[in-house]
């Protein structure tokens, strides 16, 4: 975000205060979610419940976004049947925040112009200055800068006619973004300056120290960096005034840029240093990157070449863990250069090969890294060695030169020597072949063995398939056909369970819970029966034999059955739990078996226990408050 | 309103006309052509190709999980159905890779392939709780440069993967079943992308 310096970034985070700033604190999050549910339990449906549901839908927008258009949209829905256009409006607001994260622009464009009519024809004045910045923003991050221009200027009058505000401050901020994505610096500049004004004028810090890092920015772009400095010394010290950790690590870091830019190590090397544990501390994995790079420059600038060593290789694994790409990528020319200054260049090579690759992929053409993990796969150490040599002096002349001149000359070098090097690739590459190809040989003869067991099934299926679009095919209310459709039909499920059970890839206990919840919940569908399914996670990780999951399959099946034909029940509960022993509870509270004359059960009831014994397990039916069913086994080790 | 239309490759005749008289009797659906085997299908699809196809798996001659990449490989927008008799997970993993964004079972009744349809149409998708567990696995595959599957799309996955449905899922999650059924759609689609990726690595590595 900020090296090269992102000229949008501060505006983004500006524009995304919006809601909050704006609608009178109405943005809060940290809220407890639970106390607002309760209180939306009890609540009538009026506009204090689609404020409150507003509220409880920005709890989730950072991390859970669709939550959040749950509740927004439920919101939405609430204020139109009240007609209550300003709950419309928010919704909306709201609703389209969570778009644009997501980069629905069209869709939050039509919405907010919407929003813009809505306020017009229901004189919502404060309101309707808000729908016109947010149309502006939505244009802004599509990138159609003329567009959001004029959508910003006619809010601006409206927002200026407030007098100063922290509000105006902003928005002068973002008009000044605006500008510079249209390149008109001069505007660009006006407007920072405006916003600085504005902000000292109502005397808030926040928004003086904000805007101390924008205009600084602009400066930047001009290319005096020497004049941003003091702005962004202003907004050091607020910052630590304040006590504000974000603007505080911004602005040092944006001063490390410029001194480094300027190339003067003594200078950048100390804020940096000061920027790290802030970063830190804000979680900023981007500003801690930078700020590694920073320092370990500053190592190299002073020639302590083994502090820079030890420190990149901390900050290169820091950099890898955290997908920095971009300081990454300097830092392994970084290290390269420190191998070389360490008269080992050697170890130059490996780190000079990834940043070729990772600028390469940067630049976008991941195509030519496949082609170089295969280089160094099979050995160019040779040709490698040679190129190095020839560079070296070249490197180290070109080690009082600023960092950036080496870059390019570096990177299109090897380029060069790289499209020598592709018919070697090539070769390497057919021989990787041929051992795939033996590799799926032995695969194949597997595989035929489970493709013969695999044909009778699918004839079985197909033939049984036929039969129920005949028998959907006949006409008459037939209970003959009746019977036809129903018995193909649960053939075709019976076959399927015995696919599941030979499937080697769901041996797992967790597969066989999975399995078992999902046929259970189908049974009971429609059934009007609460369902509840406990399991004791984490499951161990076992594999069991296919006559094992079988068997508990069936037996659980079988019990579930009994549940929804026989007991009247209104609810039902199934547990598993494992360690050495699988434990399966199936709870339900109807009328309970008669263990001693179940006749009608008798068999389906000896069944079961047949099956468990089988397996080597336990099969217990009691009556608690409804019938009980009580199975353990113990597991293969 | 324009009808959707659906073309069907299936080689078993009384399920392809049975197909085929239940689409164009639901309104709001339109057969747009009826194959029985893969070449047939490659040709008519891309002459006409529907709003969607439900294509059978187990095809006489070419397969029809290669009709689908194929055909998904030229753009023409058509989504596309396996019809399976089992819920064979390797066979219809396979097909989901290939480029299919759903499946739909030979058994199921009339009306749960009409809302299938529709629900493809909107943009949801069906998945199993074993299918749903590899593609776990194929998302765990450390590759950098392929897209990963989002937190609340890694959340969904794991859910299912367990057993869930679609309902205790959106619960759980306090989203929609049709919410679910989208990210189901999008992890779909990330599979293709992957797929195509890895294929288009192996390719250029032959180039002389």
């Amino acid at each position: 975000m900020r090296f090269p310096i992102n000229p949008s970034a501060l505006f983004l985070t500006a524009i995304s205060l919006w809601p909050g700033i704006w609608a009178s604190g109405q943005y809060q999050v940290g809220l407890n979610v639970d106390s607002l549910k309760n209180a939306l339990a009890n609540m009538a449906d009026n506009a204090t419940r689609a404020r409150t549901l507003i509220t409880l839908g920005q709890q989730y927008e950072n991390n859970h976004p669709d939550s959040a258009i749950y509740f927004y949209e439920q919101a939405g829905a609430l204020s139109k049947r009240l007609g209550d256009m300003e709950g419309v409006v928010r919704y909306i607001n709201n609703y389209t925040a969570v778009l644009n994260m997501q980069g629905h622009f069209d869709q939050s464009l039509a919405l907010n112009l919407q929003a813009v009519q809505l306020c017009k024809q229901h004189g919502l004045d404060d309101l309707l200055t808000l729908a016109l910045i947010n149309v502006g923003v939505v244009y802004q991050q599509k990138e159609d800068y003329p567009q959001a221009l004029e959508w910003y200027l006619q809010a601006l009058p409206r927002i200026e006619a407030a007098g100063h505000s922290q509000r105006l401050s902003i928005f002068y901020g973002n008009l000044c973004g605006l500008y510079r994505n249209l390149h008109q610096s001069e505007k660009a500049l006006a407007y920072a300056r405006k916003s600085l004004v504005s902000a000292e004028h109502i005397g808030d810090n926040f928004a003086v120290g904000s805007a101390c890092i924008n205009l600084a920015n602009v400066i930047k772009d001009t290319g005096e960096l020497e004049k941003a400095i003091p702005y962004l010394q202003q907004a050091r010290t607020l910052g630590m005034e304040l006590n504000d950790l974000n603007m505080l690590e911004t602005a040092l870091i944006n001063l490390g840029d410029v001194y480094l830019q300027s190339n003067q190590p003594k200078r950048y090397v100390p804020l940096y240093a000061e920027a790290l544990p802030l970063a830190e501390a804000l979680g900023d994995v981007s500003g801690q990157a930078f700020a590694r790079l920073g320092i370990a420059l500053g190592y190299f600038w002073k020639q302590q070449y083994q502090q820079a060593e030890d420190y990149l290789r901390a900050s290169l694994q820091f950099a890898r863990q955290h997908d920095q790409k971009e300081p990454l990528s300097r830092m392994l020319l970084l290290m390269a250069d420190v191998q070389i200054a360490l008269s080992k260049p050697r170890l130059a090579t490996p780190y000079r090969n990834q940043y070729d690759s990772l600028s390469r992929e940067l630049a976008g053409i991941a195509l030519q890294q496949h082609i170089q993990e295969l280089e160094t796969k099979y050995g160019m150490e040779r040709q490698r060695r040679t190129m190095l040599q020839q560079r070296q002096w070249l490197l180290i002349a070109a080690g009082a030169v600023a960092v950036l001149v080496i870059l390019l000359s570096l990177g299109y070098y090897a380029y060069r020597q790289r499209q020598k090097l592709n018919a070697k690739a090539l070769q390497a590459m057919e021989a990787e072949q041929e051992t795939m190809r033996l590799k799926a040989k032995l695969q194949g003869e597997h595989l035929e063995r489970r493709r013969i067991s695999q044909e009778m099934h699918d004839d079985m299926g197909a033939g049984l398939t036929r039969m129920l679009f005949l028998s959907r095919a006949l006409s008459g209310a037939d209970e003959a056909v009746d019977k036809i459709k129903d018995t193909a039909q649960s053939l075709v499920k019976k076959m399927n369970e015995i696919i599941w059970t030979m499937d080697d890839e769901e041996s797992g206990i967790d597969s066989l819970a999975a399995y078992i919840h999902v046929t259970t919940a189908e049974l009971l569908e429609n059934t009007g029966i609460d369902y509840r399914y406990e399991v004791a996670e984490p499951l161990p990780d076992i594999a069991l034999s296919q006559a094992f999951r079988r068997n508990i399959f069936l037996v659980v099946k079988e019990a579930m059955h009994n549940v929804v034909k026989h007991a009247r029940a209104t609810r039902v509960a199934v547990s598993i739990r494992a360690d050495s022993v699988l434990r399966i509870t199936i709870h339900d509270n109807g009328k309970g078996i008669d263990v001693q004359t179940g006749r009608r059960f008798g068999n389906g009831l000896r069944n079961m226990q047949q099956r468990i014994e089988k397996i080597n397990g336990r099969l217990e039916i009691t009556v608690d408050h409804g019938t009980l069913v009580y199975i353990s086994v113990p597991l293969p080790v | 309103m324009s009808s959707i239309t659906v073309s069907i490759v299936e080689d078993i005749p009384e399920i392809r006309d049975g197909l085929r008289l239940l689409i164009d009797q639901t309104g709001g659906f339109t057969c747009r052509g009826a194959y029985d085997d893969a070449e047939t299908a490659l040709a008519g699809l891309a002459a006409e190709p529907p709003d969607i196809a439900i294509m059978d798996i187990a095809l006489p001659g070419a397969s029809g999980i290669d009709c689908i990449r194929q055909l998904k490989a030229r753009g023409y927008g058509t989504q596309f159905l396996v019809f399976t008799i089992y819920e064979d997970s390797d066979q219809v993993f396979e097909a989901l890779a290939a480029g299919a964004n759903g499946y739909l079972l030979k058994s199921a009744p009339p009306e749960k392939i009409m809302e299938s349809l529709r629900e493809l149409h909107g943009g949801g998708a069906p998945m199993s709780a074993s299918i749903a567990r590899k593609v776990v696995g194929q998302f765990r595959q450390p590759s950098s440069h392929m897209e990963q599957l989002s937190p609340r799309e890694t959340e969904v996955l794991a859910l299912l993967s367990k057993g869930l449905l679609y309902k205790e899922v959106a619960d759980r999650l306090f989203i929609s079943t049709g919410t679910v059924r989208q990210h189901i759609h999008h992890i779909y689609e990330k599979m293709h992308v992957q797929n195509r990726t890895e294929a288009l690595n192996k390719y250029y590595g032959k180039r002389p």
